[in-house]
């Protein structure tokens, strides 16, 4: 059973000519235990989405289910944990208090929350400041609280949206970490971020939300994956006079500095290419796939979507 | 029930966090204060009974004491006030009689215009003049005067008549009234009054302690309790609701395993209930302070504290869907408040004397059918103190007679009122996008 699946979602904002059409026909599954990230423009849909899935927001089309119960019931939100992109916390409150009151929302007993509540300030680091009004909190402080508010019941889902929105560096680090630790532990992590470099070094698939579509998903291995190209090391190097002979076996032949890019439309191809090259001397020390950086595939995606 | 006692918590938090609870703590605190500080020094009993013998002809008349024919004193003389003696022994069955007063009256005209003017007093002053005309017998004058001392708050009154001044004019009446056997609270006038831990002293005139314990609980019942007190806490709270649905606030808690309805009302019942530990706070309080001041407690001053309660629920109902719509706590409070005073006005205008138009008569009823019955939910604080034991006599002067109300009325339009708004506030928190 996926631990979020998505199916047909549609939804408009709005009526006549100012409407929105924020999500138009999204399906998507995230297995149990994998950190998924959703990327997109502002206003691509990505929130819309979230919300969607913790019936924040009412789908006009499609459903969508956590854990295999569908996100209209209450009931389904009981695993799940989630931290808003512009959070904001009673301001009247301390940072123990928040994480009382919505541990208590959460079904914990006062006790429990209180137990778990201090777990987890000790955990993001605001320990010393557990007992200060969150009105004196520093944005980096409420981000962490919100991390922990979105803990506070052990869910088995998570949903972040910017989680390190405002945090330092050293406090990123933390936060990824700790993420790390909960997908270890067996937790789903559906993350939005525009951080791409974060979301490449953390999760495990990625979707591309453009105007309201999913333009591109897959792994990041897959998606990072130039199309069929290679960057491949010879020695002695490859003469540039062999490049128009390359050319005609293979799509692409370039010569970078000392490394030769090739792209094949099959292996034959490829195969073909260092066939010609060993047959003139040239012995193979390095083939590896060329990949693009997540950025250059999401620019891609929101240019060109699928 | 964790998610409901989370959110009574946090409504407490968040009622703490506002200045104006402070406010409300002050005048809770102060109220008990007084209270508390009230004292009641006993009066030598032939000074007080001296004092009430000569308003005789006089009637309470608002706060003041008028005389029976609206100008002129009526002739008559207080002789002598006395312990009982050998020489003027009680009467047969009056043994326990203590004082004795004696009162001569000039003219029998004047003990019957007395007679008859007390009469249109308790009967509501009638129109027909021709009754002030009737003879009056003996048995009346002696009853009439009997009534006036019981009314003073004398258990025990013994009249006997006889003449006392030789050279009386021929319809002169004189009179020997004995008094005794009341509970020191009830008799009038029989303290002073000291407030402020005897910073202030007054003399209390023709009105008992139980009286002042009367009109002080009615005082912190309607006014400070039902009038300031609510205004403040409603001013305050009413903007909870829309602080809750603040952008950004209300996806932490919609994203918690609790459906709207139920967040909703949870934190509509934690004001609520925040406002019965309030009212309960100080009802409890001044009754404390009351019953150790003055030795007079009662019980059904605490049931004022429901009253309170039960008219901030209605009234913050007002505000909840207002609040759901606007997210604007201004908008909140302003609509909450319009509808107290709205529902007063109609319900002055329709108790007022004042000929209306046909058509706003009309108006008035169907608004009055429409909106929540929150005078009669006050009045409710009167019918609860009138359950003190005050002398007939007093309670004649400070207790409005009940008005016949149909209950089932009144709680059903009030009810289907509150739960209308509730509803109407639930339908709009879960049919919206956030």
């Amino acid at each position: 059973m996926p631990a979020i699946e998505v199916q047909g979602l549609r939804k408009r904002f709005g009526r006549g000519g100012r409407a929105v059409q924020a999500l138009d026909g999204i399906d998507l599954e995230v297995a149990p235990g994998e950190i998924y990230g959703l990327l997109g423009r502002n206003g691509a849909g990505k929130t819309t989405l979230v919300k969607v899935l913790l019936d924040i927001v009412r789908a006009d089309a499609g459903s969508a289910a956590i854990l295999g119960r569908s996100s209209k019931s209450a009931r389904a939100r009981s695993p799940v944990g989630y931290l808003p992109e512009d959070h904001r916390f009673p301001e009247y409150r301390t940072g123990l208090g928040a994480l009382d009151l919505y541990g208590g929302l959460s079904g914990l007993s006062a006790r429990e929350s209180r137990r778990r509540a201090g777990e987890l300030l000790e955990q993001v680091g605001l320990a010393g400041a557990a007992r200060k009004k969150i009105r004196g909190y520093s944005k980096g402080m409420k981000q962490r609280l919100g991390l922990a508010q979105a803990l506070v019941h052990d869910p088995s889902v998570l949903f972040l949206d910017e989680p390190t929105d405002g945090v330092d560096p050293v406090g990123r680090a933390e936060i990824r970490a700790l993420l790390e630790d909960l997908r270890d532990k067996g937790c789903t992590i559906f993350l939005n971020s525009h951080l791409l470099g974060e979301v490449e070094q953390i999760c495990d698939r990625v979707g591309i939300l453009e105007a309201g579509r999913m333009v591109r998903e897959g792994g990041i291995d897959s998606l990072t994956r130039a199309d069929r190209a290679w960057d491949l090391r010879t020695e002695p190097a490859v003469d540039a006079a062999l490049l128009p002979q390359l050319r005609a076996l293979v799509t692409r032949a370039e010569l970078h500095d000392q490394t030769l890019e090739l792209a094949a439309e099959d292996d034959a191809d490829l195969d073909a290419a260092l066939d010609f090259l060993r047959a003139r001397g040239h012995r193979l020390r390095g083939l590896q796939s060329r990949r693009l950086t997540l950025e250059q595939v999401f620019l891609r995606a929101v240019e060109e979507p699928a | 029930m964790r998610p409901f006692l989370a959110m009574l918590r946090d409504s407490f938090r968040e009622s703490i966090d506002r200045r104006a609870l402070f406010v409300l703590l002050a005048v809770s605190c102060l109220a008990t204060l007084f209270c508390f500080s009230i004292a009641f020094e006993k009066e030598a009993p032939e000074l007080v009974l001296r004092r009430q013998a000569r308003r005789l002809d006089t009637i309470r008349h608002g706060n003041s004491l008028v005389h029976f024919d609206g100008s002129m004193p009526l002739e008559f003389d207080v002789v002598r006030v006395a312990p009982v003696s050998a020489d003027a022994p009680a009467p047969p069955g009056h043994a326990a009689a203590e004082l004795l007063v004696e009162l001569e009256f000039a003219h029998e005209h004047e003990l019957n215009a007395m007679v008859h003017s007390w009469a249109a007093f308790l009967e509501g002053y009638p129109d027909d003049l021709s009754r002030y005309d009737a003879p009056v017998g003996e048995a009346a004058r002696r009853g009439y005067l009997r009534e006036r001392f019981e009314g003073f708050g004398y258990a025990d009154v013994g009249v006997v008549e006889g003449v006392l001044r030789a050279k009386a004019a021929e319809d002169a009446r004189a009179y020997r009234v004995f008094v005794a056997g009341a509970e020191s609270y009830r008799v009038a006038g029989a303290h002073r009054l000291s407030i402020g831990f005897g910073t202030l002293a007054v003399g209390l005139e023709g009105t008992s302690v139980q009286e002042v314990v009367f009109t002080i609980q009615k005082v912190l019942a309607e006014a400070i309790a039902g009038f300031v007190g609510l205004l403040i806490v409603l001013s305050t709270s009413a903007s909870f609701i829309p602080a809750m649905l603040q952008k950004g606030a209300l996806d932490l808690m919609l994203a918690r395993p609790v459906s709207r309805t139920r967040l909703l009302l949870y934190k509509y019942a934690g004001s609520v209930s925040f406002v019965a530990v309030l009212a309960v706070l100080l009802f409890s309080g001044c009754s404390l302070g009351l019953a150790v001041s003055t030795g007079f407690f009662n019980p059904w001053f605490l049931a004022c504290a429901l009253t309170l309660v039960a008219v901030f629920a209605i009234l913050y109902a007002v505000a909840v869907p207002l609040g759901v719509l606007t997210r604007s706590g201004n908008m909140a409070t302003l609509g909450a408040l319009g509808v107290w005073g709205l529902e007063s006005t109609v319900s002055q205008l329709r108790a007022s004397d004042d000929v209306l138009p046909a058509w706003l008569r009309a108006g008035l009823e169907g608004l009055h059918t429409l909106l929540p019955k929150l005078s009669d939910l006050t009045g409710l604080n009167e019918r609860f103190l009138a359950r003190t034991p005050l002398a007939d006599e007093a309670a004649a002067r400070v207790i409005a007679e009940p008005a016949d109300l149909d209950w089932l009325f009144i709680l059903s339009t009030t009810g289907a009122f509150t739960l209308l708004m509730l509803g109407g506030a639930v339908w709009l928190f879960r049919r919206r996008d956030w």
